[in-house]
């Protein structure tokens, strides 16, 4: 359903997209993923023909959406955020409205698509309010209902659980997982909560400023990504003396320190520090999980961008969206 | 090398938008015509022989500074000149710096000419010179300072004139000037056919694309004015240009008459010398 | 199916209430100007209906032309402009560009249906102003013929008597014919609009040009370039109130307005067809 070669994006002088390689077939979930300012929306704007791709190749549907974009809308539907409405319209009419409109002026929509729509997503209660007066979560989820309002072969949504409660996260995932058992139906979303795309996609891209940092199986993200920590008596020198041997280091907080990569040996280590007269007090290996291993990768982009797998990893142990932690 | 995602928009694509284009800029250049009607002026040109040829001129001067002084001797050549080819039958002169000025256009335009002429308090002369015939001066009342008003009779036929130079500078004072100038006209003409001409400088400027100061009461004297005057008279330089510098029409011409015909007319650009500011209103009247 | 959305979106917003309610208020002041006017310049001598003169001069026909005059030069331009301001520039900037760009619709087909209805729009607002100024004329100082004298307000500049009938025939003429020529400060909003994406610039920008381009073509210093300001010829419908009417200037200026809106028109579909959204 999309395939990009070599894509670029520039606005003037910045890339904001730059030589991305993407292919999502039908029925497949793929999850674009990466910080604020990484090219995710450029990627999807780029796909909605909104962006002309100043590099590259890009299809939707066979099209190229800068050109056809009437013809990528007929088999694709868009979801952008923040989810924008007509303040004035009710929920019933956006979907009447939005659905019916068609290349060749023809109402588009089946009968009863509407209703489904609303009832998927929970708004058959409020179809006839005005959105005016909905909350940011309303306004998602209608957003996501218009957009499947009539029936899309590829689905497309930026940010799709920003302000959605908990169970409503969960049930976005089950109406995707749905769609895509029933219809075949292909969905690309962007997103930096990183646990709705471990649990839902087939594949994951990551980007980082406008480069793919990573792009796979989300569980190939996290394979064999295992890192080392000790805990010496002087955690300073030990850092000294283990570069000295050749092994780079990185403060873990609560006096620990974090050796990059796996595979040390513990006998060097510890006779190394010994010798310096250092204690070596605790030495142990970690797995990382999805989320953690996306925010090493963003980490050591900062140093080596590219989509090949770096053995160079430093570590910190840190949760929650990549974001927020990279700011921090 | 960029793929076909990246390259130029190609012309096809514009055509739409590039033909509206087009057909914008022909309509508008097909709407200029609606400014270029501009009037041009009186052209110099034979005078139709069944035809009366009425001139109107403010001969003096404005000098730097708001200063008026009258017709010099350098103006004087300009105007006997000018006169001579326009060939008129009847002039209205204002602003002439002494009588001896006068006998050299009566001179210069022939033996047949007469004249009439009046000093007014300014020092400065109106006079109204008429190709033969005989001109006989009648009182008008209140407007008696700023108006010379004669009958000029020649071949049968019987014009009274009254050739007017308003106040300048109060719109009240014109006002007055000019209606009183109306009423002592109107008058006198009595009877089915009577002919009167009413002319000069009136000193108010109207011009439809001016927009002045519309509500002060200068402003809506000067219209009360010449809405009085044009409702007995008809406005023989309506929509034929500007007279006075820079860029005014305050010089008229205005007709009683209940059959007539008007000619060429227009004022006759590019004939002033050392510091008029005027051009002469010229018109040619077939009258029955 | 877009214009039926756009409609009810146009018909749900505040604008149009807004304008109505503006120009009625614009009226209740040209009323209230002349009935002062008639109280203290003639120290209540004269009855309102005939205000400083008399009848033949002043009536309810009058007073919608007065007020038509300067509604349609001062205040519906500002209310059109902010119709096309908004129309393009205001849809981008609240992200609902992107929520119509989304479906299988054309750029020029959401222009030309955006342009149509905004057109639509500025005709019945025209037309309702002038049916409003007539309505408080007929109602407040009632009609009679209308007669037009130089100088006041530039109307004429020869005197123009029109008997009551005749009048209201032109009345409704002029209403299609000043519709053409809010047409252009129209256009040139959406001009403005699909490059600027914000709406307020866009309205603001709309608004201030108008206003410089009227200025600039009323003052007689600028005679040259008069002839090529769309502005210079939008009071044309002037010409309608004439005895004889000049056919051949009506057509002229009404080219050059509809030449002037064409043109905005295709600069602003050319932008709007080619621009990105992002």
């Amino acid at each position: 359903m999309i395939s990009a070669k070599g894509l670029g994006h520039r606005f003037g002088e910045r890339k904001a997209l730059d030589g991305i390689d993407f292919e999502l077939g039908a029925g497949e979930i793929a999850a674009l993923v990466g910080p604020n300012g990484s090219g995710k929306t450029t990627f999807l704007s780029c796909a909605a023909g909104f962006l002309r791709p100043s590099s590259g190749e890009l299809r939707v549907g066979g099209f190229e959406p800068w050109r056809d974009r009437r013809r990528v809308m007929e088999r694709a539907r868009f979801a952008f955020a923040p989810p924008a409405l007509f303040e004035g319209l009710t929920a019933r009419e956006h979907l009447r409205y939005l659905g019916n409109i068609s290349r060749k002026g023809r109402p588009r929509l089946r009968a009863g698509e509407i209703e489904e729509a609303l009832e998927r997503v929970g708004l058959s209660e409020r179809a006839d309010e005005r959105v005016g007066a909905f909350s940011f979560g309303m306004r998602q989820r209608l957003a996501l209902a218009q957009a499947l309002t009539p029936r899309p072969e590829l689905l497309v949504l930026d940010e799709p659980t920003d302000g959605l409660d908990p169970l409503a996260v969960l049930e976005l995932r089950k109406i995707l997982v749905r769609l895509r058992e029933e219809f075949g139906l292909a969905v690309l979303l962007s997103s930096h909560l990183l646990i709705e795309v471990d649990l839902l996609v087939d594949h994951l891209l990551v980007l980082n400023e406008g480069r793919c940092l990573f792009k796979g199986q989300p569980h190939e993200l996290s394979k064999g990504n295992r890192v080392t920590r000790l805990r010496a008596s002087d955690t300073e020198r030990a850092a000294s003396v283990l570069l000295a041997a050749g092994w780079s280091t990185v403060p873990a907080g609560n006096g620990e320190l974090q050796l990059a990569g796996t595979a040390h040996d513990l006998e060097q280590v510890r006779t190394k520090l010994n010798a310096a007269g250092i204690r070596l007090d605790g030495y142990w290996e970690q797995s990382l999980s999805f989320e953690q291993a996306l925010l090493e990768r963003l980490k050591a982009a900062r140093r080596n961008s590219s989509c090949e797998a770096d053995s160079s990893i430093s570590v910190t142990m840190t949760a929650g969206p990549i974001a927020k932690d990279l700011e921090a | 090398m960029p793929s076909a995602s990246a390259s130029a928009i190609p012309f096809g694509r514009r055509l739409p938008e590039g033909l509206l284009i087009l057909l914008g800029l022909f309509l508008i250049a097909l709407g200029r015509g609606a400014f270029s009607a501009r009037p041009t002026g009186f052209t110099l040109a034979p005078k139709p022989v069944d035809a009366v040829r009425v001139v109107t001129w403010n001969v003096g001067g404005a000098e730097r500074g708001g200063k008026w002084r009258s017709m010099d001797d350098h103006s004087l050549e300009t105007v006997k000149a000018v006169l001579l080819e326009l060939n008129p039958d009847l002039v209205l002169l204002q602003e002439i710096g002494d009588r001896d000025q006068l006998e050299v256009l009566i001179d210069a335009l022939g033996e047949t000419w007469v004249l009439s002429s009046r000093l007014r308090s300014s020092g400065r002369r109106l006079a109204i010179l008429a190709r033969g015939g005989e001109l006989d001066r009648f009182l008008l009342g209140g407007a008696a300072q700023s108006a010379l008003a004669v009958h000029w009779t020649s071949q049968d036929r019987k014009i009274s004139v009254l050739n007017l130079h308003a106040d300048a500078f109060s719109a009240s004072t014109r006002n007055e000037e000019l209606g009183q100038s109306v009423d002592g006209l109107l008058r006198v003409l009595n009877g089915e056919g009577a002919i009167g001409l009413l002319g000069g400088d009136f000193n108010l400027d109207l011009d439809l694309d001016k927009r002045g100061d519309l509500f002060s009461d200068d402003q809506q004297l000067d219209v009360e004015s010449y809405n009085y005057a044009t409702s007995q008279f008809e406005d023989l330089g309506l929509g034929r240009g500007n007279t006075a510098a820079p860029d005014r029409r305050i010089d008229y011409l205005l007709l009683h008459a209940g059959q007539y015909t008007l000619g060429a007319g227009g004022p006759l650009k590019g004939r002033r010398s050392g510091q008029m500011d005027h051009d002469p209103l010229v018109v040619d009247l077939h009258l029955p | 199916m877009i214009a039926r959305l756009e409609c009810v979106r146009m018909l749900r917003s505040r604008r149009p209430a807004l304008a109505v309610a503006s120009l009625v208020f614009f009226l209740a002041l040209m009323l209230l100007g002349f009935y002062t006017y008639a109280q203290t310049q003639t120290g209540g001598e004269v009855d309102f209906r005939y205000t400083y003169e008399n009848r033949s001069y002043f009536n309810g026909l009058t007073f919608a032309l007065y007020a038509f005059y300067f509604g349609f030069q001062l205040v519906l331009p500002i209310f059109v402009a902010a119709e096309g301001g908004v129309h393009l520039a205001g849809e981008t900037s609240a992200g609902t560009m992107r929520l119509l760009l989304a479906r299988p619709l054309s750029r020029a087909r959401l222009f030309s249906t955006k342009l149509s209805l905004a057109l639509a729009y500025s005709t019945a607002l025209t037309g309702g102003f002038l049916a409003l100024a007539l309505g408080v004329g007929l109602v407040a100082v009632g009609w009679g013929d209308v007669d037009l004298y130089p100088g006041v307000l530039q109307m004429s500049e020869r005197h123009e008597h029109l008997d009551q009938a005749l009048a209201l025939q032109r009345f409704l003429w002029i209403w299609p014919v000043a519709s053409l020529a809010m047409t252009a400060p129209l256009c040139l909003s959406f001009l403005l609009s699909a490059y600027l994406r914000s709406p307020v610039n866009a309205v603001a920008c709309s608004v201030a040009l108008y206003l410089v381009l009227f200025v600039v073509s009323e003052i007689h210093f600028f005679e040259e370039l008069r002839p090529w300001l769309f502005t210079s010829s939008m009071s044309y419908w002037r010409e309608l109130l004439r005895e004889e009417i000049d056919w051949k200037a009506v057509h002229q200026s009404a080219a050059s307005l509809a030449g002037w809106s064409i043109l905005f028109s295709g600069l602003a579909l050319a932008r709007f067809r080619h621009r990105e959204e992002p």
